[in-house]
C-alpha cells in the first residue's frame, strides 16, 4: 500500500519518524523551491538524495538542504519501498531524524534568543586565544569559522562564507559570544590598533582600510579642543 | 580648508530613550523632526519617522546633531547618518531595560562597521527606580568610562555628556575633527 500524502498535513519530521524502519525512496514534488527531490532512505539513515534529477554527493550540502525543507508545509509526497538497501545510492550516511530534530532545537532556540539575537551585519572578532569546551555541535562551528573570525566578520557574510543557514550562524554565535569567545569588532579600537602596529596574531598585513588621518602638525589647539573649550565655556554659570 | 565647515554629532536609541528631548536641550534652532503619530503601540502618540535634526554652534563650528528613528524598521537609517560622523550617543532610559537588547544591537551594528567614537548615555536617571551606567556598562559589555548617567531634558546635563563624547574623540584622535572637514558637507554651499 502507498504512503503518500500532503506537507501541509503531515511535517516532514513525522513523515521520516514514519519511515524508520523501512526502505525506500520518498519523493516529494513541490517542496519549497525544489520541483523534485528523491530522498533514499534505508532505516532512517539517508543514503542517497536525488535534487531536481541531480544526484547530491556533498554531505554537508546534503544536511543544509534538509534543514532548509524541514519546516516547509506545502508539497506531495509518496513513498516507494524496495527490498533491499543495494538497490539504493550509496553516497550518504545521514541521519535524518537528527537532522530535523536539530532543526526543530534550532527553531525553539532561535525563538528563545530572537530579541536579544545581534544585526546580521554586525561584525565580531575573537575575544581570546583561550581554548573553551564547546559542545559538539558547537565546535563544529567552531572548527569552520575560528580563522574568519580572527579577521573580523559579520553573522551574514560567514554564513554565506560557510554555506549555512543565517539562523544557524546567528545562534551558534550567540552562544559563542555568551562564554566570550567572540566579541563584537569595534573599528575605532580596531584602526586605533592598527595605528599602535597591534595587529591580530595572524594577520601579517592590515586588512582594515584606516580612517584618514590629519598628519599637519599645527601650533594652534586641534578643532575638537576649540570645541571642547566652547563647550565648557557653556557649561559655566554665568 | 575652512575651519567653519559643519560637524555632526549622531543620538541613537531604542524608541523613548530620549533622543528628541536631548537634540531639543542642546539645539539653539527650534529642532526640526518628523514626528508622526504612531502606528503601533510604543508607549507614546508620537514617533521619530526620519530622523530630528537640531544645530548647536561651538566657536564659529556649526554642529550638526541628528536624531535617528528608534524604531527596527528605520534600521537602515543608522549606517547613512552615521558615516562621516565626529561621534555617536547611544541613548538608553534606564527604567525600561526590555529596551537594552535594542540598544546594544543599535550600538554594535555601528560601531563594528563605523570608525566612529561613542558614548553611551543612560537617560531617566532623576527616576528612583533606575539602571545605573555602570551596570549598564556591564550589559554592553563597555568599560564604564563609555557610559554616563543623563538627564536628557536638562541642557547641563546634555552639555555634560556631549563634553565627555568629545573628550573621547579627543582621547582618540586629537586630529580626527580636521580628518572628517569636507567630508560631510550638508548644508554648505
Amino acid at each position: 500500500m502507498a504512503i503518500f500524502g500532503n506537507l501541509t498535513e503531515f511535517p516532514l519530521l513525522e513523515v521520516v519518524s514514519m519511515l524508520e524502519r523501512r526502505c525506500g525512496v520518498l519523493h516529494f514534488r513541490n517542496v519549497g523551491h525544489f520541483q523534485s527531490l528523491d530522498l533514499q532512505l534505508n532505516h532512517g539513515t539517508l543514503q542517497g538524495l536525488v535534487v531536481n534529477g541531480q544526484v547530491m554527493r556533498d554531505g554537508i550540502a546534503a544536511k543544509n538542504l534538509l534543514i532548509e525543507i524541514a519546516n516547509v508545509r506545502s508539497g506531495t509526497f509518496e513513498f516507494q519501498r524496495v527490498s533491499d538497501g543495494s538497490m539504493l545510492l550509496n553516497d550518504l550516511a545521514i541521519n535524518i531524524g537528527e537532522i530535523l530534530l536539530r532543526r526543530a532545537t534550532l527553531d525553539d532556540e532561535w525563538n528563545c534568543y530572537k530579541d536579544s539575537l545581534p544585526e546580521p551585519e554586525t561584525r565580531f572578532v575573537l575575544a581570546t586565544q583561550e581554548l573553551v569546551w564547546l559542545e559538539e555541535e558547537l565546535q563544529q562551528f567552531w572548527n569552520q569559522a575560528e580563522l574568519l573570525l580572527e579577521y573580523g566578520i559579520s553573522t551574514k557574510d560567514l554564513a554565506q562564507r560557510l554555506n549555512l543557514e543565517l539562523r544557524l550562524v546567528q545562534v551558534n554565535m550567540y552562544k559563542l559570544r555568551a562564554i566570550g569567545v567572540i566579541r563584537p569588532a569595534r573599528k575605532v579600537q580596531e584602526i586605533a590598533d592598527i595605528r599602535a602596529g597591534h595587529f591580530p596574531s595572524r594577520v601579517a598585513i592590515p586588512v582594515l582600510k584606516a580612517a584618514p588621518v590629519a598628519t599637519k602638525t599645527q601650533n594652534k589647539p586641534s578643532l575638537v579642543s576649540r570645541l571642547l573649550g566652547a563647550l565648557r565655556l557653556i557649561g559655566k554659570p554665568s | 580648508m575652512s575651519q567653519h565647515q559643519p560637524l555632526k554629532i549622531v543620538i541613537s536609541g531604542p524608541v523613548g530613550a530620549g533622543k528628541t528631548t536631548f537634540v531639543q536641550s542642546l539645539s539653539e534652532i527650534p529642532v526640526v523632526n518628523t514626528d508622526e503619530l504612531s502606528t503601533e503601540d510604543i508607549g507614546k502618540a508620537t514617533t521619530t519617522v526620519a530622523l530630528d535634526f537640531g544645530l548647536l554652534t561651538l566657536d564659529g563650528i556649526p554642529i550638526h546633531l541628528f536624531g535617528t528613528p528608534g524604531q527596527d524598521r528605520f534600521d537602515f537609517m543608522w549606517e547613512v547618518l552615521c558615516e562621516g560622523a565626529l561621534g555617536l550617543l547611544v541613548l538608553v532610559a534606564g527604567d525600561k531595560p526590555q529596551d537594552f537588547p535594542h540598544a546594544r544591537r543599535i550600538l554594535e551594528f555601528i560601531t563594528s562597521r563605523i570608525p566612529v567614537p561613542f558614548l553611551v548615555g543612560v537617560t531617566r536617571q532623576d527616576l528612583p527606580r533606575v539602571w545605573e551606567p555602570e551596570d549598564v556598562a556591564e550589559y554592553f559589555d563597555l568599560t564604564p568610562d563609555l557610559v554616563i548617567g543623563i538627564n536628557a531634558t536638562s541642557t547641563t546635563s546634555s552639555l555634560l555628556s556631549t563634553v565627555r563624547l568629545l573628550e573621547l574623540v579627543q582621547a582618540y584622535d586629537p586630529l580626527y575633527a580636521e580628518s572628517l572637514q569636507g567630508k560631510y558637507t550638508f548644508g554648505t554651499v
